[in-house]
């Protein structure tokens, strides 16, 4: 019973981990009022990128110093293609849904020609040896131990010092501050003499960084190629960022509970419980989604959206 | 100053002429981010496989094969568009598109499959009907969500879009009748649910599988387009999408718009699915945890035609057109992928299209100040 709960809190991880990351990163875009609908995209530019790179290093560099490369690389790509987005909504005032829309159907395409153009087929795959077994002292930590310390990976602890990082330039830093205040009135921002394009490019700058990092940390704990597809993670760390009220700790918690259903989803298989209901695998992965619309249903009336989120900003208007 | 203008002048200068110039540019630009794509991976074989995507859609002169094959692709890609376009002028973006396109796929397959007894040879008419009604019910309760639960639409739409194809797919697996076991798909369906090839065979040849539902897409786009533009709903309906607030304090109801817009999309997005799997004989769904791609085409579909129901008809046929095209490149080696990478940078580019109309129009007035 205590291995399938160790089980469950390791799996668990690999879901909560990269759902937490993208979220965080959306919510930095979100929080300087431009929607970022792009994040599926942003993640799979990433997670290509990242695996192009460990596979070209796979033989040079050793595992866990090449995997923490290359989520510098997926974040690297995941800025290249924020760009276009943050073009497209900051410069010229596009709608930020067509560009961020437009960034989702594109990478898949892209990154299915690009691998078939340079390995001649689909799939980009890598010798995964990124597993840490066990992280010595610290696994031998209670309930703690075991989900956290073994069967691990680095990119586990990437994601903690990613929300941390967050937590700290929001309540603390100037940064933090200037960017809530373009996201909730730009006009005035302005009157104080903040750039609003300059932080917002910066803001979804850093949310393509942390989107394309979250894609790699994605695909290497599940999967030992990238095949043009992160599992709508994307897609429903938008909803994370909503339902987390475009607050990192609110995020956290969210991500914890959207992780929770897609790891039931993920490894009913093995727990009795769920084997005695004998319900649908279907069943099992429609509850997260259905269960995000009946969470917003009760949430949504308070919204504490940014205000100008969505809004290209115009000078001219008071 | 005060002569009447040409009627040449008047169209030129008009908003439709606008969308129409924008549409030809993000069309333009598409088209030559797709081929410099293929001149860096593919130089050798980069011209003759570009001229494949812009002409495999003609198929072999004087057979017409690839005509009939666009306009069999055309309908999932008309209806779809049509399913984004007539609800975005209501001000709401339907990303839900997919999953009202899925349950109405698999409504119409069932129907088909399951009561060919009941309806013998129109089956395929109930089929379709069944097809609507199921997309519109799925597009209803999206509505529902958004205009009573203050929803985020585009939220909304993926949440759907997924529980829909899930949905589907739990529900095949336990239809008797409908599901082959072990092997994850349906039976074939029917031939007295296949819709009838209304003559077009004769035109196009028998290997090639456009069938009434193309006039069927048609009338529809023109139904829609007159709704729009003839009717007080249609009216209501726009008035919402570009002032919601305004509509309201007119006493409009807001909500009575999203939610008739939601239900017919639906039942157009759905009607789109069944009319595609029904089309052709021998087809099959299989179970998928993928969403359809059609529900975003028609997204592409839309934007070009800036969500005019009756451009939607033009920019429909013309993605299925590259789309037959894509395929016929697969002869050099090459992914139809790129079909899709061209899709998606028009998309990208019509998200700021205005400042293509805006340059024209710059352009036009100062032509006629130089008259």
């Amino acid at each position: 019973m205590i291995n399938i709960f160790y089980f469950f809190g390791q799996q668990m991880l690999l879901c909560f981990v990269p759902l937490m990351i993208v979220a965080l990163a959306g919510m930095y875009s979100e929080r300087s009022g431009i929607i970022n609908f792009s994040l599926e995209g942003l993640m799979l530019a990433g997670a290509f990128a990242g695996a192009m790179f460990l596979r070209s290093m796979q033989t040079v560099l050793p595992g866990n110093v090449a995997y923490s490369l290359a989520l510098v690389v997926a974040g690297l790509a995941g800025i290249a293609v924020m760009m276009l987005h943050s073009y497209s909504s900051v410069s010229l005032g596009g709608s930020q849904i067509v560009s961020g829309m437009a960034v989702n159907l594109l990478i898949p395409a892209l990154t299915i020609v690009l691998a078939r153009a340079i390995l001649g087929v689909l799939q980009v795959d890598y010798a995964n040896r990124f597993l840490i077994a066990e992280i010595p002292v610290l696994s031998a930590v209670p309930i703690i131990g075991p989900i956290f310390f073994r069967q691990t990976y680095i990119s586990t602890f990437i994601g903690f010092i990613v929300f941390i990082i967050t937590v700290v330039v929001f309540k603390k830093t100037r940064f933090g501050m200037r960017l809530h205040a373009v996201g909730e009135h730009p006009q005035a921002a302005e009157s104080l003499g903040i750039k609003v394009a300059a932080t917002r490019y910066r803001a979804t700058a850093i949310s393509g960084f942390f989107a394309g990092l979250g894609g790699l940390a994605f695909i290497v704990p599940n999967a030992s190629e990238y095949a043009a597809s992160v599992a709508g993670y994307g897609y429903l760390a938008c909803a994370v960022v909503i339902f987390g009220q475009w607050q990192p700790i609110r995020i956290l918690w969210a991500s914890v509970l959207f992780a929770f259903m897609k790891t039931i989803a993920n490894v009913y298989t093995v727990i009795p419980f769920f084997i005695a209901l004998g319900w649908s695998t279907y069943v099992y992965k429609m509850i997260p989604y259905i269960a995000t619309v009946i969470i917003l249903i009760f949430t949504s009336k308070k919204s504490s959206q940014p205000k100008a989120l969505g809004e290209p900003y115009d000078r001219s208007v008071k | 100053m005060d002569k009447p203008e040409k009627a040449s002048v008047r169209f030129l200068t008009s908003e439709s002429a606008g969308s129409l110039i924008a549409a030809v540019i993000t069309i333009i630009i598409g088209l030559l981010l797709g081929l410099l794509i293929l001149l860096i991976i593919a130089p050798t074989i980069a011209l003759p496989a570009f001229r494949m995507l812009l002409t495999g859609g003609f198929g072999k002169i004087g057979v017409l094969s690839g005509i009939g094959r666009v306009l069999y692709y055309a309908v999932p890609l008309i209806m779809c568009g049509l399913a984004v376009g007539f609800t975005l002028k209501t001000g709401v973006f339907n990303i839900g598109v997919a999953g009202q396109y899925v349950m109405g796929l698999f409504a119409g397959l069932y129907v088909g499959i399951s009561c060919a007894g009941i309806f013998g040879s129109f089956t395929w008419l109930a089929a379709i009907i069944a097809g609507a009604a199921a997309g519109g019910a799925w597009g209803f309760i999206q509505g529902v969500l958004q205009a009573f639960f203050n929803l985020n639409a585009i939220i909304c739409g993926i949440m759907m879009n997924y529980t829909g194809l899930f949905l589907v797919s739990m529900i095949v697996e336990n239809s008797k009748g409908v599901y082959v076991r072990g092997r994850g798909w349906t039976e074939i369906v029917p031939d007295a649910a296949v819709i009838p090839r209304a003559g077009l065979n004769n035109l196009f040849g028998n290997s090639t599988a456009a069938n009434l539902s193309i006039f069927i897409c048609i009338a529809l786009c023109i139904f829609a387009w007159f709704i729009l533009k003839k009717t007080t709903l249609g009216y209501r309906m726009k008035a919402v999408g570009l002032n919601a607030g305004a509509a309201r304090y007119a006493g409009i109801s807001v909500r009575k718009s999203i939610l008739v817009g939601m239900l017919l999309a639906g039942a157009f997005a759905g009607l789109g699915g069944a009319m595609n799997h029904l089309g052709a004989s021998g087809t099959r769904y299989a179970i998928t945890d993928a969403l359809p791609s059609q529900g975003f085409a028609g997204i592409s579909v839309a934007l070009i035609a800036s969500s005019n129901p009756l451009g939607i008809i033009i920019s429909g046929i013309f993605i299925a057109f590259l789309e037959v095209g894509g395929v016929g490149m697969q002869s050099f080696g090459l992914d139809p992928d790129l079909v899709d990478v061209i899709t998606s940078v028009i998309i990208y580019f019509c998200a700021f299209s205005f400042v293509f109309k805006y340059l024209y129009f710059k352009l036009a007035a100062r032509l006629r100040r130089s008259e």
